[in-house]
């Protein structure tokens, strides 16, 4: 309706009005050429069947030629009604025995040669297109050996009729399988296309939100367009819960922090103790960090769904984009007086992904190494190639994570129990979906002494493919 | 003025012979651009002239001049000469198929032409314009007073026989070398009967006389020369038996073939327009009608048959009348090998 570009039926219309004029035209020439050759057949055929019987009465008569031409040949060339006819018997020296005196003789070119006394040849007499027939006959007695000539034309006005006629006939025929032809595939384009009808019908009348699946039952060629919107149905039903889900997390979780919040600075406000204050002032600042830190979260959730979608691959190096995330997260370090090295390739090491992703990735880990690591300790990034892998590790000298915890930590808005620090619980979560598009694993080993190594291993020559 | 000039033209030309020339002039021949259409006919003038008198008066500023010849003449005239008319009428029905076939004529499509018959006309340039039934006219003073009058070919042949010795020389044909009706009506013979080497036979047993033309043959037959006139123009006959009682017509039971007299316009015509105008004029009901009441020629359509004997034959359905069709098959008539070869059977026949 809207952006449509083309029309089926019209395609369809045009290429069947092409396909069928081509072939009208082709059946039209072929049977015109073969009526005609046909009639042409059919007329020489009574031609020379006048001109045999006019050869057969030639006769030799007591050493005499004697010609009684038969009327029936006369009548046979009288078939063609309008046409006139003329014709001469010649002895072989030229003398004309009877006929019409200047009848063309046989043309030195004649191809046509029925056999090789009988010859067939167009020519203009009398001011008109004529057909000839030429017979040699041999006149032989015990004293006479001669030849004659019998040479019968007729002018082509039946064959010409003749032809018009069939062409005629040719033409509304046709002319009627064009139209038929066309009204049949018309009506097979309207019952083919039945089903798609069935189909719009079906989606415009459901309420917005029925995601539940077309049950209508359609022909072999259009089931997977259905199973395709079917697909995208439950799709959306899915989105469209994690959605709700995700949303009622993220309302769950902005309550603790802002009930925190809240209660810090109605007890700032009733502390008469200066310190006491100040501290309690200082939670509602590291309350509102985290806060502004877990919306960040959500809002980078919201953009890695955006650009997940749109596909945004380029060709990136993954070691500046590593070393330029440690400089980000340097500052924060440098606070606790938190060592971050790097360790590993100073040449660039190129992926293809979605820089944008793979920054929230190192970002978070590299956060959280930060986040979770005691005062006066050390982060170490590492980042080289393997064989069939590229590996990034950051490891802290933290608390670490017990086993059974590992497999929790990335799900959404987990915390760990133990966990005394503020967190989103959303950050690693984050990172394991970057790193699923990405066809890369994250692992949780423990560090030594104590802490965590998370390692990201891509497929060497991967990120995404496609 | 022009009637003046005419004469001066019929005395001083010697194309034209003042016998065989007839002029008749329109309402007004005095004005000037006036018109001559030429007709050349082999009808008699009585015959043809109310038709031709009833045209010129019809038509503005127009006279007509009518020639008058014998059929195998005028078709040699224009052939030979190429002297051509406007309008060319004869009964020679073969020597006007070879002219048309030979391309002589112009083809001219009316309604009054479309209402022909197929077989009364050819290539819209023939047409037909009376119907002529051949007849054999006998004169009953021969008849015992127990014979009857021979209803058919075979009666007339056991009449001839009983009377052997009474028919030597009595017997009239018209003279097929000179006359070219006479031809055509012994070739068709030829072609359609039975009874035609018996009649070869007899007519040459008998010494059969030859005549130049129909009026010599009758006046012969009225006279007593002869008592049968073979091959007669039953218009003609007709009118003579009209006038003297002895003389009977017969229309032959086993088949009377019927003469087509015929018009075409020649290419070479002056007056075309006017020449096609005398076409519709010469097939319409009206100028039918007058060849039906005021000549001895009989009309083609068969509305206005006068002479009853032929319209009620023309109305059965086993009517013995068959018309010799207009059409390429007459053109065998004109070839020289077949002329000479019954021309031969006929001289053939006479000499034994």
């Amino acid at each position: 309706m809207s952006n449509s570009a083309y029309s089926i039926k019209q395609r369809i219309w045009l290429v069947a009005t092409l396909v069928l004029l081509l072939m009208s035209t082709v059946v039209y020439w072929s049977a015109a050429l073969y009526a005609e050759r046909l009639a042409r057949n059919a007329f020489d055929r009574q031609l020379r069947g006048a001109a045999l019987q006019m050869a057969e009465s030639v006769n030799l008569v007591g050493g005499e030629i004697e010609i009684d031409l038969p009327l029936s040949a006369f009548e046979l060339l009288a078939m063609s009604e309008e046409d006139r006819a003329f014709y001469a018997i010649r002895h072989a020296n030229g003398t004309l025995l009877t006929g019409y005196r200047d009848v063309p003789l046989l043309p030195e070119d004649v191809t046509e040669a029925q056999n090789h006394h009988e010859w067939i040849y167009d020519s203009i007499y009398s001011g008109e297109p004529t057909r000839f027939v030429s017979i040699k006959k041999r006149l032989l007695d015990s004293d006479y050996d001669a030849f004659v000539s019998i040479t019968v034309g007729q002018t082509v006005l039946a064959r010409q009729a003749h032809a018009l006629q069939t062409k005629r006939w040719v033409i509304q025929f046709v002319v009627a399988f064009f139209v038929l032809s066309l009204l049949l595939i018309m009506l097979g384009v309207w019952v083919a296309l039945r089903p798609l009808k069935k189909v719009r019908l079906e989606l415009l009348h459901r309420s917005p939100v029925d995601l539940s699946a077309i049950s209508l039952q359609v022909p072999k060629e259009i089931a997977p367009l259905t199973d395709a919107i079917n697909q995208l149905m439950s799709q959306l039903t899915k989105t469209l819960d994690r959605l709700k889900h995700f949303s009622n997390e993220a309302a769950h979780q902005l309550r603790t922090p802002l009930a925190g919040l809240r209660s810090e600075a109605q007890s700032a406000l009733k502390e008469k103790n200066q310190s006491l204050r100040e501290g309690q002032l200082k939670n509602v600042i590291a309350c509102s960090d985290e806060l502004a830190s877990m919306v960040t979260h959500i809002l980078q959730h919201a953009e890695l769904a955006h650009r997940f979608q749109r596909d945004e691959i380029t060709s990136l190096d993954l070691t500046h984009l590593t070393l330029e995330v440690a400089r980000e997260v340097a500052a924060a370090a440098l606070d606790k007086n938190i060592e971050l090295s790097y360790v590993g390739s100073e040449d660039p090491i190129f992926i293809s992904g979605n820089s944008i992703a793979l920054r929230f990735l190192i970002s978070n880990i590299l956060e959280n190494a930060v986040k979770y690591s005691p005062m006066d300790s050390e982060v170490t990034v590492q980042l080289w190639v393997e064989e069939t892998s590229i590996r990034l590790d950051i490891s802290d000298h933290g608390e670490g994570i017990p086993d059974s915890e590992k497999p929790k930590v990335f799900e959404l808005h987990y915390r760990s129990p133990n966990n005394l620090n503020t967190g989103t619980g959303i950050g690693l979560s984050i990172a394991k979906e970057v790193a699923d598009f990405h066809n890369a694993t994250i692992e949780l080993l423990d560090n030594q002494p104590s802490g965590l190594t998370v390692r990201v291993v891509f497929p060497a020559l991967g990120g995404v493919r496609f | 003025m022009i009637r003046a000039l005419l004469i001066f033209l019929l005395n001083v030309s010697p194309l034209i012979h003042a016998d065989d020339a007839y002029w008749i002039s329109g309402k007004d021949d005095v004005l000037e651009n006036h018109k001559i259409l030429k007709v050349y006919g082999a009808a008699d003038f009585s015959a043809i002239e109310p038709i031709l008198k009833n045209f010129a008066l019809e038509q503005d500023n127009l006279s007509v001049l009518y020639r008058e010849f014998s059929t195998r003449e005028l078709y040699r005239y224009v052939t030979e000469r190429g002297e051509w008319p406007d309008i060319l009428l004869s009964p020679a029905m073969d020597l006007q198929v070879k002219l048309i076939n030979d391309g002589y004529a112009i083809p001219f499509e009316s309604e009054s032409t479309s209402r022909l018959p197929k077989w009364a006309s050819w290539r819209n340039e023939l047409y037909a314009f009376t119907y002529e039934p051949v007849a054999i006219a006998i004169n009953r003073r021969i008849l015992g007073d127990d014979d009857l009058v021979p209803k058919d070919r075979t009666e007339l042949l056991n009449l001839i026989r009983s009377k052997e010795s009474l028919f030597r020389g009595k017997i009239g044909l018209l003279d097929l070398e000179t006359v070219g009706l006479g031809y055509l009506m012994w070739a068709n013979d030829s072609q359609q009967s039975r009874t035609y080497g018996r009649l070869l036979e007899v007519f040459g047993a008998n010494r059969a006389k030859l005549y130049p033309n129909s009026t010599s043959m009758l006046q012969a037959l009225a006279q007593g020369d002869i008592y049968i006139a073979y091959n007669v123009l039953g218009s003609y006959a007709s009118e003579w038996a009209a006038r003297f009682n002895e003389l009977s017509v017969i229309l032959p039971n086993d088949y009377t073939a019927v003469i087509l007299r015929s018009a075409l316009i020649p290419k070479a015509a002056q007056l075309k327009n006017e020449a096609k105008l005398f076409i519709n004029y010469l097939l319409s009901e009206k100028t039918q009608r007058l060849l039906s009441e005021h000549s001895s020629l009989i009309p083609i359509s068969s509305s206005y048959d006068t002479n009853e004997d032929i319209a009620t034959l023309r109305q059965s359905e086993l009517s013995p009348l068959q018309p010799i069709n207009l059409g390429f098959p007459l053109l065998l008539l004109t070839d020289q090998a077949k002329r000479s070869l019954l021309l031969k059977e006929w001289d053939n026949a006479i000499q034994n």
